[in-house]
């Protein structure tokens, strides 16, 4: 995908100064990557929007401290989102998000495909079960390069480890999630 | 084996959410709002229907500044009793197909906190086996929005230094008003909420919990516990709002074990009794 208008270099360096228009580019060029990594990691779209609020909160709070690597600010806001899933400040890890489940007032949204939402959070639930078994890092490391689709090195300079590192957690975590699946699929197969 | 963990396709924020979510962090990176000057105040008055002149008013009148911290059973009023009912009703299983969470079993029996700040409920139950948070929202005497989650213990017996954070609600996402639950050891005889702004809150204790309901809406995104023994000596200050780590350091049990993971060096984890 060819990115046009400033580059997220430029654009950190103007909010870095305090620049609000340029937070706002931000936020329109990486909410909906922050919004399904947090998704991904969640199994709650309700859960995703708060993680996706709250990342972008510490992201404005952050600005004069955080320096890019690699030219994307992405990876390191997928790092803080998975912190925040991680960390949710309700802290249950096995929390149940119930907002589909009891009447929300809030306003309709015609992109409101709730049939749909509950699909994604059944499926991704049956997935997270078994990520969920893998230790920490290699779980991030797969929501990272595998689900999110943030290269090596860069994963690498956004968790703070080297690019062998994160390329032997990706490793791991296939053979994992291979021994981990297996029977499941071998039982699908009879 | 690929496939079995691929995540369903990407979707958009919903627009009215993503537009309202943008406005919201606009507003909070400018900060605090400009007064609004006379001239505008009363051009904005004369356009001010009637309807929406009634609204406002009673949007007022209903705005909901109950503030009451039950910690046991016995102290819970009739709201109370009613939202503890409700937690139990949302952790039971839902048979829907969809993956069940393995919640710990607990009943009105272990509530150890119950809070309600305004339109905002929380209980927090606690036993044996582990705890469960339950977060509850109000409007016009309703549920309109709940959540439930908890664990089972990794370590009972033990804390991530004096006091351990179980369940925090705010009004918004980096403080405003806010109410804290969670578990306390026993050398922890006060616990002060420090706003950030100089204002502080005090903690109730009682059998190895804790729990606090702000008194003001200030409290500001580094705001922190802290604990005191019964000298007076302050033996653990962190952040309350902390996003990139449960815990400010490692922590280990009497063997030397890691039990808590966070920054080093490790500090002996506290035993908790309650």
């Amino acid at each position: 995908m060819t990115q046009t208008g400033p580059t997220d270099q430029d654009l950190w360096a103007a909010v870095a100064a305090g620049d609000e228009a340029a937070f706002g580019t931000l936020f329109d060029r990486h909410s909906r990557a922050v919004y399904n990594h947090a998704f991904r990691l969640s199994g709650s779209w309700s859960v995703a929007e708060d993680v996706t609020q709250a990342t972008f909160v510490v992201a404005w709070r952050r600005r004069g401290s955080v320096r890019l690597t690699h030219g994307t600010v992405l990876p390191w806001l997928l790092v803080v989102a998975g912190n925040h899933v991680r960390t949710e400040w309700r802290s249950a890890r096995r929390r149940r998000a119930l907002l589909g489940r009891v009447p929300v007032e809030h306003d309709p949204d015609p992109a409101d495909d709730v049939a749909g939402r509950l699909d994604d959070e059944r499926a991704m639930g049956r997935i997270l079960a078994a990520v969920r078994r893998l230790p920490r890092a290699e779980r991030e490391a797969v929501a990272l390069c595998l689900w999110s689709g943030v290269g090596y090195a860069e994963a690498a300079a956004a968790l703070g480890v080297t690019e062998v590192a994160v390329r032997s957690r990706v490793s791991r975590a296939r053979a994992r999630l291979a021994a981990l699946l297996g029977p499941a699929v071998k039982e699908d197969q009879r | 084996m690929t496939d079995l963990i691929e995540p369903p396709a990407e979707r958009d924020l919903p627009p009215a959410r993503a537009a309202r979510m943008r406005a919201e962090l606009l507003a909070a990176a400018r900060g605090p709002r400009p007064r609004i000057s006379r001239r505008l105040l009363v051009t904005a008055a004369a356009v001010l229907t009637l309807v929406a002149a009634v609204a406002v008013t009673l949007e007022v009148r209903q705005e909901d500044r109950t503030r009451i911290l039950a910690m046991s059973p016995g102290e819970l009023d009739l709201s109370l009793r009613r939202s503890v009912q409700r937690c139990l009703e949302l952790m039971a299983p839902r048979h829907d197909g969809a993956p069940e969470p393995e919640f710990v079993p607990v009943s009105a029996a272990d509530v150890a906190i119950a809070a309600r700040r305004g339109s905002w409920i929380q209980v927090l139950f606690l036993n044996r086996t582990g705890y469960m948070a339950c977060e509850l929202q109000l409007k016009s005497g309703r549920l309109s929005s709940g959540s439930v989650g908890g664990e089972a213990w990794p370590h009972r017996g033990w804390l991530p230094g004096p006091v351990q954070r179980l369940s925090l609600s705010s009004t918004d996402v980096d403080g405003g008003s806010v109410s804290v639950l969670g578990r306390v050891s026993a050398r922890v005889a006060r616990l002060i909420l420090e706003h950030g702004n100089g204002r502080t809150t005090t903690a109730r204790l009682h059998g190895g919990a804790f729990g606090l309901i702000s008194r003001t809406d200030d409290v500001g995104e580094d705001a922190e516990l802290v604990s005191y023994d019964a000298t007076g000596r302050e033996i653990d200050r962190r952040r309350l709002l902390d996003y990139l780590g449960q815990f400010p350091h490692c922590y280990t049990d009497p063997a030397g074990k890691v039990i808590y993971d966070g920054p080093g060096p490790c500090r002996p984890a506290d035993p908790w009794t309650g």
